[in-house]
Protein backbone atom coordinates (compact mmCIF):
# COMPACT_ATOMS: atom_id res chain seq x y z
CA UNK A 1 0.00 0.00 0.00
CA UNK A 2 0.90 3.67 -0.88
CA UNK A 3 1.42 6.11 1.80
CA UNK A 4 2.69 9.85 1.61
CA UNK A 5 3.55 12.00 4.14
CA UNK A 6 2.34 15.40 2.84
CA UNK A 7 4.14 17.33 5.56
CA UNK A 8 7.55 16.58 4.06
CA UNK A 9 7.34 15.56 0.65
CA UNK A 10 8.55 11.86 1.30
CA UNK A 11 6.85 8.85 -0.17
CA UNK A 12 6.98 5.80 1.14
CA UNK A 13 4.94 2.58 -0.88
CA UNK A 14 5.73 -1.31 -0.26
CA UNK A 15 4.47 -3.50 -3.12
CA UNK A 16 4.37 -7.12 -2.37
CA UNK A 17 7.55 -7.95 -0.41
CA UNK A 18 9.44 -4.95 -2.44
CA UNK A 19 10.05 -1.62 -0.58
CA UNK A 20 9.96 1.47 -2.43
CA UNK A 21 11.35 5.53 -1.88
CA UNK A 22 10.27 7.55 -3.92
CA UNK A 23 12.76 9.80 -3.15
CA UNK A 24 15.50 7.55 -5.25
CA UNK A 25 13.19 8.06 -7.80
CA UNK A 26 13.48 11.80 -7.69
CA UNK A 27 14.77 12.06 -11.82
CA UNK A 28 12.10 9.74 -13.04
CA UNK A 29 8.70 11.06 -11.19
CA UNK A 30 9.46 14.87 -12.50
CA UNK A 31 10.37 13.49 -15.96
CA UNK A 32 6.84 12.05 -15.81
CA UNK A 33 5.29 14.89 -13.83
CA UNK A 34 6.78 17.51 -16.80
CA UNK A 35 5.43 14.83 -18.59
CA UNK A 36 1.98 15.27 -17.86
CA UNK A 37 1.86 19.25 -17.39
CA UNK A 38 3.21 19.53 -20.61
CA UNK A 39 0.43 17.29 -21.99
CA UNK A 40 -1.93 18.78 -20.14
CA UNK A 41 -0.89 22.65 -19.14
CA UNK A 42 -3.71 23.12 -16.94
CA UNK A 43 -3.32 19.95 -15.32
CA UNK A 44 -2.05 20.37 -11.56
CA UNK A 45 -0.09 17.87 -11.54
CA UNK A 46 3.36 19.16 -10.77
CA UNK A 47 1.46 20.80 -7.68
CA UNK A 48 0.13 17.25 -6.36
CA UNK A 49 -3.47 19.87 -5.41
CA UNK A 50 -1.62 22.37 -3.94
CA UNK A 51 -2.93 25.56 -5.81
CA UNK A 52 -5.76 24.42 -7.12
CA UNK A 53 -8.16 24.08 -4.12
CA UNK A 54 -11.28 24.90 -6.12
CA UNK A 55 -10.42 21.80 -8.21
CA UNK A 56 -9.62 19.37 -5.40
CA UNK A 57 -13.22 20.52 -3.95
CA UNK A 58 -14.83 19.49 -7.60
CA UNK A 59 -12.74 16.66 -7.63
CA UNK A 60 -14.26 15.89 -3.94
CA UNK A 61 -17.98 16.63 -4.80
CA UNK A 62 -17.46 14.52 -7.98
CA UNK A 63 -16.72 11.41 -5.61
CA UNK A 64 -19.49 11.13 -3.51
CA UNK A 65 -19.25 8.69 -0.07
CA UNK A 66 -20.39 5.53 -0.33
CA UNK A 67 -24.44 5.51 -0.12
CA UNK A 68 -24.93 1.76 0.40
CA UNK A 69 -22.72 -0.70 2.31
CA UNK A 70 -22.09 -3.50 0.40
CA UNK A 71 -23.61 -6.25 1.31
CA UNK A 72 -21.19 -9.30 2.05
CA UNK A 73 -20.97 -12.18 -0.04
CA UNK A 74 -23.03 -15.58 1.15
CA UNK A 75 -21.51 -18.94 1.71
CA UNK A 76 -23.70 -19.68 -1.50
CA UNK A 77 -21.87 -17.36 -4.04
CA UNK A 78 -18.04 -17.68 -2.46
CA UNK A 79 -18.60 -21.18 -3.41
CA UNK A 80 -19.58 -20.74 -6.64
CA UNK A 81 -16.70 -21.70 -9.29
CA UNK A 82 -14.21 -18.76 -9.67
CA UNK A 83 -13.53 -17.50 -13.33
CA UNK A 84 -9.83 -18.08 -13.57
CA UNK A 85 -7.04 -16.35 -16.59
CA UNK A 86 -5.12 -18.47 -18.63
CA UNK A 87 -1.82 -18.19 -18.69
CA UNK A 88 -1.77 -17.94 -22.72
CA UNK A 89 -4.21 -14.02 -22.70
CA UNK A 90 -1.66 -13.22 -20.21
CA UNK A 91 1.28 -14.13 -21.75
CA UNK A 92 -0.17 -12.12 -24.49
CA UNK A 93 -1.22 -9.12 -22.88
CA UNK A 94 1.99 -8.52 -21.45
CA UNK A 95 3.45 -8.40 -25.17
CA UNK A 96 0.66 -5.93 -26.10
CA UNK A 97 1.33 -3.78 -23.25
CA UNK A 98 1.69 -0.48 -23.95
CA UNK A 99 5.29 1.55 -23.39
CA UNK A 100 5.39 4.48 -21.60
CA UNK A 101 2.18 4.29 -20.10
CA UNK A 102 1.67 6.70 -16.88
CA UNK A 103 2.15 4.76 -14.29
CA UNK A 104 -0.09 4.33 -11.22
CA UNK A 105 0.10 5.58 -7.30
CA UNK A 106 2.83 2.93 -6.29
CA UNK A 107 5.00 3.92 -10.09
CA UNK A 108 4.97 0.39 -11.22
CA UNK A 109 5.25 0.62 -15.20
CA UNK A 110 3.89 -1.41 -17.59
CA UNK A 111 8.05 -1.92 -18.38
CA UNK A 112 8.55 -3.22 -15.38
CA UNK A 113 5.93 -6.10 -16.41
CA UNK A 114 7.08 -6.25 -19.71
CA UNK A 115 10.50 -7.68 -17.94
CA UNK A 116 8.99 -10.88 -16.41
CA UNK A 117 8.32 -12.46 -20.26
CA UNK A 118 12.00 -11.25 -20.92
CA UNK A 119 13.66 -14.41 -21.64
CA UNK A 120 16.98 -14.71 -23.71
CA UNK A 121 15.76 -18.08 -25.11
CA UNK B 1 19.81 -16.99 -16.78
CA UNK B 2 19.42 -17.81 -12.91
CA UNK B 3 16.28 -20.35 -12.03
CA UNK B 4 14.10 -17.84 -10.37
CA UNK B 5 14.44 -15.41 -13.56
CA UNK B 6 13.33 -18.32 -15.75
CA UNK B 7 10.47 -19.40 -13.63
CA UNK B 8 9.31 -15.27 -13.09
CA UNK B 9 6.44 -15.67 -14.98
CA UNK B 10 5.34 -18.92 -14.26
CA UNK B 11 5.13 -17.91 -10.75
CA UNK B 12 3.80 -14.54 -11.95
CA UNK B 13 0.50 -16.40 -13.41
CA UNK B 14 0.35 -17.75 -9.73
CA UNK B 15 0.25 -14.94 -8.46
CA UNK B 16 -2.81 -13.30 -11.18
CA UNK B 17 -4.59 -16.77 -10.51
CA UNK B 18 -4.54 -15.98 -6.77
CA UNK B 19 -5.57 -12.31 -7.29
CA UNK B 20 -8.83 -12.70 -9.56
CA UNK B 21 -9.77 -15.97 -7.99
CA UNK B 22 -9.81 -13.34 -4.54
CA UNK B 23 -7.54 -15.91 -2.88
CA UNK B 24 -5.83 -12.90 -0.77
CA UNK B 25 -6.52 -11.15 1.66
CA UNK B 26 -8.93 -8.10 2.36
CA UNK B 27 -6.04 -5.57 2.08
CA UNK B 28 -4.33 -6.74 -0.79
CA UNK B 29 -7.49 -5.72 -2.44
CA UNK B 30 -7.40 -1.95 -0.46
CA UNK B 31 -4.05 -1.58 -2.31
CA UNK B 32 -4.80 -3.37 -5.49
CA UNK B 33 -7.54 -0.82 -6.61
CA UNK B 34 -5.97 2.73 -4.62
CA UNK B 35 -5.28 5.29 -7.79
CA UNK B 36 -3.54 8.41 -9.24
CA UNK B 37 -5.63 11.21 -9.78
CA UNK B 38 -5.31 14.25 -12.38
CA UNK B 39 -7.45 16.51 -12.78
CA UNK B 40 -7.54 18.37 -16.14
CA UNK B 41 -10.38 20.99 -17.33
CA UNK B 42 -12.95 20.37 -19.34
CA UNK B 43 -12.12 23.59 -21.74
CA UNK B 44 -15.64 24.14 -23.40
CA UNK B 45 -15.60 27.62 -24.53
CA UNK B 46 -17.86 29.82 -22.84
CA UNK B 47 -18.41 27.45 -19.80
CA UNK B 48 -17.30 27.42 -16.25
CA UNK B 49 -14.11 25.61 -16.13
CA UNK B 50 -14.97 21.72 -14.37
CA UNK B 51 -12.43 19.57 -13.96
CA UNK B 52 -12.87 15.88 -15.37
CA UNK B 53 -11.04 13.89 -13.10
CA UNK B 54 -8.93 11.19 -14.79
CA UNK B 55 -7.59 8.37 -12.62
CA UNK B 56 -4.53 6.19 -13.61
CA UNK B 57 -4.99 2.43 -11.84
CA UNK B 58 -1.97 0.06 -10.97
CA UNK B 59 -0.18 -0.96 -14.00
CA UNK B 60 -0.71 -5.04 -12.71
CA UNK B 61 -4.22 -4.55 -12.51
CA UNK B 62 -4.35 -2.75 -15.49
CA UNK B 63 -3.13 -6.12 -17.10
CA UNK B 64 -4.56 -8.91 -15.05
CA UNK B 65 -8.16 -7.42 -15.25
CA UNK B 66 -7.54 -7.10 -19.10
CA UNK B 67 -6.17 -10.99 -19.68
CA UNK B 68 -9.43 -11.87 -17.47
CA UNK B 69 -11.74 -9.65 -19.71
CA UNK B 70 -10.87 -12.52 -22.21
CA UNK B 71 -12.98 -13.34 -25.18
CA UNK B 72 -15.26 -15.80 -23.40
CA UNK B 73 -16.08 -12.98 -20.82
CA UNK B 74 -16.53 -10.22 -23.36
CA UNK B 75 -18.74 -12.40 -25.54
CA UNK B 76 -20.92 -13.29 -22.26
CA UNK B 77 -21.24 -9.65 -21.85
CA UNK B 78 -21.96 -8.62 -25.40
CA UNK B 79 -24.80 -11.44 -25.82
CA UNK B 80 -26.26 -9.92 -22.41
CA UNK B 81 -26.29 -6.13 -23.58
CA UNK B 82 -26.01 -6.62 -27.35
CA UNK B 83 -30.29 -6.40 -28.10
CA UNK B 84 -30.07 -3.14 -25.83
CA UNK B 85 -26.74 -1.24 -24.81
CA UNK B 86 -24.22 -0.58 -27.63
CA UNK B 87 -21.92 0.73 -25.06
CA UNK B 88 -19.26 -1.44 -24.97
CA UNK B 89 -20.14 -3.91 -27.94
CA UNK B 90 -17.79 -3.60 -30.75
CA UNK B 91 -18.90 -1.28 -33.38
CA UNK B 92 -21.12 0.16 -31.28
CA UNK B 93 -20.80 3.48 -32.66
CA UNK B 94 -21.99 2.33 -35.83
CA UNK B 95 -24.79 0.16 -34.77
CA UNK B 96 -26.20 3.34 -32.89
CA UNK B 97 -25.62 6.09 -35.72
CA UNK B 98 -27.02 3.61 -38.49
CA UNK B 99 -29.73 2.53 -36.51
CA UNK B 100 -31.14 5.74 -35.21
CA UNK B 101 -30.82 7.19 -39.03
CA UNK B 102 -32.89 4.06 -40.37
CA UNK B 103 -35.21 4.76 -37.64
CA UNK B 104 -35.79 8.29 -38.69
CA UNK B 105 -36.08 7.42 -42.15
CA UNK B 106 -38.05 5.00 -41.63
CA UNK B 107 -40.69 6.69 -39.43
CA UNK B 108 -39.91 10.61 -39.71
CA UNK B 109 -42.40 11.31 -36.48
CA UNK B 110 -39.52 9.98 -34.75
CA UNK B 111 -37.40 12.10 -32.40
CA UNK B 112 -34.35 11.61 -30.98
CA UNK B 113 -33.10 13.43 -27.48
CA UNK B 114 -29.64 13.01 -26.01
CA UNK B 115 -29.20 12.44 -22.68
CA UNK B 116 -26.43 12.55 -19.68
CA UNK B 117 -26.50 11.06 -16.50
CA UNK B 118 -24.29 13.72 -14.44
CA UNK B 119 -21.14 12.27 -13.00
CA UNK B 120 -23.58 8.98 -12.96
CA UNK B 121 -20.24 6.76 -13.42
CA UNK B 122 -18.55 8.08 -10.35
CA UNK B 123 -22.16 8.20 -8.13
CA UNK B 124 -23.93 4.74 -9.01
CA UNK B 125 -23.98 2.54 -6.62
CA UNK B 126 -21.70 -0.34 -6.34
CA UNK B 127 -23.96 -2.25 -3.93
CA UNK B 128 -26.69 -2.09 -6.92
CA UNK B 129 -23.91 -3.34 -9.74
CA UNK B 130 -23.29 -6.67 -7.37
CA UNK B 131 -26.63 -7.13 -6.65
CA UNK B 132 -27.31 -6.84 -10.32
CA UNK B 133 -24.64 -8.62 -11.27
CA UNK B 134 -25.00 -11.90 -9.09
CA UNK B 135 -28.83 -12.22 -8.06
CA UNK B 136 -30.21 -10.83 -11.94
CA UNK B 137 -28.31 -13.72 -14.31
CA UNK B 138 -26.37 -16.52 -13.61
CA UNK B 139 -24.14 -15.88 -16.10
CA UNK B 140 -21.91 -13.96 -14.52
CA UNK B 141 -22.29 -15.59 -10.99
CA UNK B 142 -18.45 -16.97 -11.94
CA UNK B 143 -17.22 -13.50 -12.00
CA UNK B 144 -18.48 -12.05 -8.55
CA UNK B 145 -16.20 -13.33 -6.10
CA UNK B 146 -13.51 -10.77 -8.18
CA UNK B 147 -15.91 -7.67 -8.94
CA UNK B 148 -16.69 -8.04 -4.89
CA UNK B 149 -12.92 -7.72 -4.35
CA UNK B 150 -12.49 -4.71 -6.81
CA UNK B 151 -15.43 -2.75 -5.44
CA UNK B 152 -15.56 -3.47 -1.58
CA UNK B 153 -12.60 -1.46 -0.72
CA UNK B 154 -12.68 2.74 -0.24
CA UNK B 155 -9.51 3.34 -2.98
CA UNK B 156 -6.86 5.66 -1.66
CA UNK B 157 -6.84 8.47 -4.43
CA UNK B 158 -3.53 10.17 -4.85
CA UNK B 159 -3.08 13.54 -6.29
CA UNK B 160 -0.19 14.79 -8.70
CA UNK B 161 2.72 12.34 -9.50
CA UNK B 162 6.01 11.14 -7.82
CA UNK B 163 7.42 13.15 -5.16
CA UNK B 164 5.02 16.10 -5.49
CA UNK B 165 1.91 13.52 -4.78
CA UNK B 166 -0.51 13.94 -1.74
CA UNK B 167 -3.35 12.72 -0.36
CA UNK B 168 -6.58 13.30 -1.92
CA UNK B 169 -9.37 14.75 1.07
CA UNK B 170 -12.02 11.71 -0.49
CA UNK B 171 -11.38 8.86 -1.43
CA UNK B 172 -12.94 6.50 -4.22
CA UNK B 173 -15.94 5.01 -2.31
CA UNK B 174 -18.88 4.71 -4.69
CA UNK B 175 -19.08 4.68 -8.58
CA UNK B 176 -16.53 3.01 -11.11
CA UNK B 177 -12.89 3.43 -11.10
CA UNK B 178 -12.08 5.50 -14.55
CA UNK B 179 -10.30 3.92 -16.58
CA UNK B 180 -10.14 0.26 -15.20
CA UNK B 181 -10.94 -2.16 -17.28
CA UNK B 182 -14.45 -3.85 -15.72
CA UNK B 183 -15.71 -0.42 -15.29
CA UNK B 184 -17.33 0.17 -18.52
CA UNK B 185 -19.23 -2.99 -19.10
CA UNK B 186 -20.40 -3.35 -15.09
CA UNK B 187 -21.47 0.60 -15.81
CA UNK B 188 -23.56 -0.36 -18.81
CA UNK B 189 -24.46 -3.53 -17.29
CA UNK B 190 -25.95 -1.58 -14.86
CA UNK B 191 -28.11 0.43 -16.78
CA UNK B 192 -29.53 -2.36 -18.36
CA UNK B 193 -30.45 -4.62 -15.41
CA UNK B 194 -32.22 -0.88 -13.68
CA UNK B 195 -34.09 0.03 -17.14
CA UNK B 196 -35.31 -3.87 -16.77
CA UNK B 197 -35.34 -4.55 -13.44
CA UNK B 198 -39.12 -5.93 -13.68
CA UNK B 199 -39.18 -8.11 -16.68
CA UNK B 200 -36.05 -9.99 -15.68
CA UNK B 201 -36.90 -12.67 -13.84
CA UNK B 202 -34.76 -12.89 -10.15
CA UNK B 203 -34.20 -9.14 -9.84
CA UNK B 204 -35.42 -7.62 -7.34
Amino acid sequence: MGAVNAADGTALATLGCVHIDFSLLHGLSTSVADKEHHGRPDSGALFGGYGFPHKVQQLSNKHPARKEEITLLTHAELNVQRKSLSKEVLSWEILALKHDSAPGIGCLRNEHLIAIIMNPK
Amino acid sequence: MTPSAAAAMDNFYEYAKAVVEMQLPEYFYTMWVAGRMLYPDDMIPGAVPDCRPVNIGYAERRLITHAYFDDDLKDTYIDILGPVQNGCIPGGISITALGAQVALNATPEFGITKGDIKNGYNEVKRESVLKAMMRALGKLGHTLSFMYALMKPTAYIGLGAGTRMTTAPFKCSEGQHQGSIESGWLFVFLQLMMHFKDTIQGYS
